[in-house]
């Protein structure tokens, strides 16, 4: 059933939906030959579809336009500004020249390349191109992920996303290749030649007529999901809706699955902004989702971040945890998911994550909340990394408090985090947390995932917690922003998949001579592994772990939020899902 | 270069990130969705995974936050809940590997604790397949990810070459291990703590679920913002003697709506009157518009301002909406009946008089009403409303940037006198000895009678202007209050030469 992939060999396997073919070559040099132009196409490549919904402006005065700052350059206060820095102005350069190498390749308005694309652009066309039928239905991509200055140009790596038919695809390519430029001094540099370093190739089986996965929104939430609580963006509802009320636009809502009236159907709870109200969804027979928000009594219009569905007093309903500005919220569920408010918690204000499990194994659950900047009693203040800039950013450890909350019975909650040794290690800007005996010893332990730098994870031994981050060297140096566990590769032992931030700028940047001339060589490395991306760490024996993330390919999550194990083809093997994206704007610039 | 300033170079560069976003510039935007497939394991054991997002049908743009997995049709596949920054900002994603009948390559289990906690939180499901030297293990977890809980039912897919199942084992959160049977392939179960036998809850729902994505087109009336306090608007102290509500238009020449909106306003004078709203027309452009009234037989008040007012206005909904609206015309807001006129509503666009006569009970609302009021939907808060206090100390910090004038107005107004005292006294200082600048001095005399600095400085501006009696009157109050002060004293010795 599972493929063994073997390295520097072409593999084919026959997995339950996909046929992939997956080609590692190792630097296979390509010929340079001329273009055969066959393929005559006559519209623009694809653009990426706005999904944000700002408000119209009746009449606006045009903006100013501003230049666009490497923000992770900017974030690691660089004073000078990375974009003067030479390679990023080549690699601003090459990726126009790679914009018109797609376009040229989409459209084939011309017959030849145009010869300012230099005399390895042809030859590349050719070989991204190779056995597909390039033409307006595909959509190209490139990334520069490295830039090397060398005499007479610059070297590039570059990662090609090749896909096909545009909407819906069934056919996938990604390439990396090692790109040769020309320096020029006027008209931008050319590209000299190519190699390419690794090539997957993935395509639908022709049987299957849908993608794996089909948006039905719409058909389970009928008028609801076309309400404009879920059909404006953030950027819009923090357009209308006041700081007063805490709305703001990062956008940091959650959802929880559960049943909530003990059909045996999962029901949906929805966390939004401040005056926008959660909901609770119910699950019909037929599929459907009743808004019983109101009638529940769980329509909190207060602010809130994240939610759990959970049973706290053991009476076989699942009660209501949410983590809003001001409290940790709990409300009691009468068993047909009518829920009455019973008072919340002040310990982690503004949580994010939230994370249950019976930690002392009394038999009740107890509660961790993760707090990024949060400060108690304070209302409309900053939020996120403007409330407390991290210091030092890759190494930061002065941002809000976490807490574990135990369960006292009837709803009261006690910080224990002190007393259970958590506070080791406890202000660094945590994102997420997760619970997994890694070590198999009969307790809960505990990751938490940190944005600037080092994660923890928290050994327990019968309550009492001991940091092992660093020992077992799951630190994971980066900007955390998830953390779940599964056995993915079957061996017994619990395996860490951490979402984290991969970025190309950061990747290109971190690797100059400018930036390690001004730094220390350890905060180099860190910095550097900052930019890397998520990270995969296989448990093995003696509850240790083994960093194989890049041996796995599944770095590149880019900007990811929850990175989750889901085995979505049901061949007993854990996939992968990643939430992407920061802050999608109406400017077409990016910082 | 030394290090406090290097922090502060740093601390100002994530505020220039944030300032450029409040722009309207993307920061790391416009990404797509991972999904990463699992291809075996090599002979060391690590998996291998290839990219496909492309083909996965997930890999929407959509600033995605949260993920909750179920099988939300008990079909036997696993589906997504996407909760997104963006719009639509929720999605499900129905998993078709199973497109007509139910799966039987996949189990799913729900444990319930009886001595353990009633969800199992912690239970770990051990499921043994003949012919695979290595079991499947899963445990039951609440909440991760990312702000995420998915269901707690645990999901075994088995493989789709004839693998069965051996044995199933729970070792509960309790530490004691129990082994369940009776489980075949494609059933759904409830394991129950201490009981050793497998609750069978399959059931065919055959609910094929047809694709149906949200529809995106609704702009409705989100360019009009009630606000859920009173917010008092000092960048609109200009404003002349008006008795009672009032609704104030800001217009350019150049802009038609705002023609529409005028003309439209006139022709309703009759009902506005009646109602008992005042009218306020505001002219970007000096020239032009008082053609243009005349020309409608505008029958309200009118003024013309310089754009140095929509700046402060601009400044005023930067402090307010984390994602400030670019700033357009026409620009309209409705005001409580004085002295201190309250912002109650804020519109964007044209919105003719009808809209702004169904706002007008706002202007008399209690604050609890307007919070109401200013939520889109109904819902119920746990919290009162922010206390005027707190909110006029935030718009003070905010609006310090922007217009200090305001931002004093507001510190005074939070019962922050002695700030609101400090920022007066600055202004004086960087006024020069003009007029304004003697205001300030004596407004911040005003709010901190003791605030020596601000009588010496007013002493000097006075004196500069050979206003020496009222000069010596400043002087003396600052060496009084405050006798350690060499410049008053040095002051008084000058003036009697001076004399």
């Amino acid at each position: 059933m599972s493929s063994v992939v073997d390295k520097h060999r072409q593999v084919k396997s026959s997995w339950s939906w996909l046929v992939a073919v997956v080609i590692l070559t190792s630097a296979a040099v390509l010929a340079l030959k001329n273009c055969s132009g066959e393929r005559l196409v006559t519209e623009m490549i694809p653009v990426v579809p706005r999904r944000s919904v700002p408000f119209a402006v009746a009449y606006g005065k045009p903006e100013g336009s501003v230049a666009s700052t490497s923000s992770f350059i900017v974030a690691t206060a660089e004073t000078e500004a990375a974009t003067n820095w030479e390679s990023e102005r080549w690699s601003n350069q090459a990726n126009a020249r790679l914009d018109q190498l797609a376009q040229w390749l989409t459209r084939r308005e011309a017959n030849e390349l145009p010869v300012a694309l230099g005399r390895g652009a042809s030859p590349f066309a050719e070989a991204l191109a190779d056995g597909i039928p390039v033409s307006t239905e595909t959509r190209i991509s490139f990334k520069i992920v490295h830039v090397q200055v060398i005499a007479d140009g610059f070297e590039t790596t570059v990662s090609a996303e090749l896909a096909y038919p545009a909407e819906s695809p069934t056919h996938q390519r990604n390439s990396q290749w090692q790109c040769q430029w020309l320096s020029q001094r006027d008209g931008g540099p050319m590209l000299d030649s190519t190699t390419l370093i690794s090539s997957e190739e993935l395509q639908r089986p022709e049987s299957q007529s849908t993608p794996w996965f089909v948006d039905v929104t719409a058909s389970v939430l009928a008028d609801e999901a076309n309400s404009p609580q879920h059909t404006t963006g953030i950027d819009g509802w923090s357009q209308r809706l006041t700081r007063i009320d805490e709305m703001t636009l990062q956008g940091h809502h959650g959802l929880a699955v559960g049943d909530v009236n003990g059909d045996a159907l999962e029901d949906l709870y929805v966390c939004d902004g401040g005056g926008l109200p959660n909901r609770l969804y119910l699950q019909q027979a037929d599929g459907t989702l009743e808004d019983i928000s109101a009638r529940s009594r769980t329509d909190w219009l207060e602010s809130s971040s994240a939610a759990l569905l959970v049973d706290l007093d053991n009476d076989g309903d699942e009660d209501l945890v949410v983590a809003t500005v001001p409290l940790i919220l709990f409300s009691e569920n009468d068993g047909s998911g009518r829920f009455e408010f019973r008072g919340g918690h002040e310990a982690v204000p503004s949580a994010y994550t939230l994370a249950a499990a019976d930690y002392d194994n009394d038999g009740d659950l107890d509660l961790y909340a993760t707090n990024y900047s949060g400060r108690a009693g304070e209302r409309m203040g900053a939020r996120g990394f403007e409330a407390q800039a991290p210091l030092p950013f890759h190494d930061a450890n002065n941002g809000g408090r976490n807490a574990l909350l135990e369960n006292q019975g009837d709803f009261e909650f006690h910080d224990v985090t002190e007393r259970v040794g958590l506070d080791a290690n406890n202000r660094r800007f945590s994102f997420s947390a997760a619970w997994e005996d890694y070590d198999n010893d009969g307790d809960q332990d505990l990751y938490v995932a940190n944005d600037f730098g080092r994660n923890n994870l928290y050994k327990n031994n019968d309550g009492a917690f001991v940091d092992q981050a660093s020992r077992l060297k799951v630190e994971d140096i980066g900007a955390g922003m998830s953390v779940d566990w599964a056995d993915c590769n079957r061996d017994g032992n619990m395996d860490l998949y951490v979402g984290n931030m991969f970025s190309a700028a950061g990747n290109r940047v971190t690797f100059q001579s400018q930036f390690s001339e001004q730094r220390e060589e350890g905060v180099v490395a860190d910095v550097q592994r900052m930019a890397r991306g998520n990270s995969l760490f296989l448990g093995v024996e003696d509850a240790s772990f083994r960093d194989v993330s890049l041996e796995a390919d599944v770095t590149v999550g880019q900007w990811a939020w929850s990175s989750k194990f889901v085995d979505f083809n049901n061949d007993g093997w854990q996939d992968l899902l990643v939430a992407n994206g920061y802050l999608t704007n109406r400017r077409p610039d990016d910082l | 270069m030394s290090s406090s300033q290097n922090t502060d170079a740093y601390v100002s560069a994530w505020s220039e990130l944030m300032r450029q976003v409040r722009q309207g510039a993307s920061w790391s935007g416009n990404e797509r969705n991972r999904v990463f497939l699992h291809g075996g394991v090599t002979q060391e054991g690590t998996p291998r995974y290839a990219d496909v997002s492309a083909l996965s049908g997930m890999d929407f743009p959509d600033d995605a936050r949260a993920l909750g997995v179920t099988d939300w049709d008990h079909d036997g596949d696993l589906d997504v809940w996407i909760r997104n920054r963006t719009a639509p900002r929720l999605r499900l994603m129905a998993n078709q590997h199973v497109q007509k009948a139910r799966a039987t390559d996949s189990i799913t289990l729900r444990l319930e604790g009886t001595k353990s906690n009633r969800d199992a939180i912690g239970g770990r499901v051990i499921v043994a397949l003949k012919g695979e030297k290595q079991p499947l293990i899963q445990t039951v977890r609440a909440g991760g990810g990312f702000l995420s809980q998915s269901s707690k039912s645990l999901h075994f897919g088995l493989g789709s070459s004839g693998e069965v199942i051996q044995s199933i084992a729970v070792r509960w959160p309790n530490g004691t291990t129990e082994s369940f049977s009776g489980i075949t392939p494609g059933s759904r179960a409830v394991l129950i703590e201490g009981t050793g036998a497998a609750r069978i809850e399959t059931k065919d729902r055959n609910l094929a679920l047809k694709p149906k994505p949200v529809v995106l087109e609704n702009a409705g009336d989100r360019l009009t913002s009630v606000f859920p306090r009173r917010v008092l608007a000092p960048a609109l102290s200009f404003l002349p003697e008006i008795r009672g509500p009032l609704w104030v238009i800001l217009w350019s020449k150049d802009c038609p709506h705002c023609h529409a909106e005028l003309q439209a306003m006139t022709a309703a004078a009759a009902g506005l009157k009646k109602a008992g709203l005042k009218v306020l027309a505001i002219s970007l452009e000096d020239e032009y518009s008082n053609a243009f009234f005349k020309s409608i037989a505008f029958p309200f008040p009118t003024m013309v301002v310089d754009e140095t007012i929509l700046a402060r206005l601009q400044g005023l909904q930067a402090s307010l909406f984390d994602q400030p609206p670019p700033p357009s015309v026409p620009l309209s807001f409705l005001l409580t009946a004085g002295p201190d006129r309250a912002i109650t509503a804020i519109f964007r666009s044209a919105v003719g008089p009808e809209m702004v006569l169904a706002h007008l009970p706002l202007t008399r609302a209690s604050d609890t009403q307007l919070r109401d009021a200013a939520a889109p939907y109904t819902g119920q808060w746990y919290t009162r409303p922010q206390p005027s206090e707190t909110l006029s100390k935030y718009l003070a910090e905010k609006m310090h940037a922007h217009d200090r004038l305001a931002s004093a107005y507001y510190y005074e107004h939070a019962g922050l006198t002695a700030t609101a005292a400090r920022i007066h006294y600055d202004v004086g200082m960087d006024g020069n000895g003009t007029p304004k600048a003697e205001s300030a001095f004596r407004k911040a005399i005003a709010l901190k009678p003791d605030f020596a600095k601000a009588h010496n400085n007013l002493g000097a501006l006075l004196a500069n202007q050979r206003r020496f009696k009222e000069a010596r009157s400043c002087f003396e109050q600052a060496a009084k209050l405050e006798p350690s002060n060499e410049k008053a004293q040095l002051n008084l010795k000058l003036l009697e030469q001076m004399q």
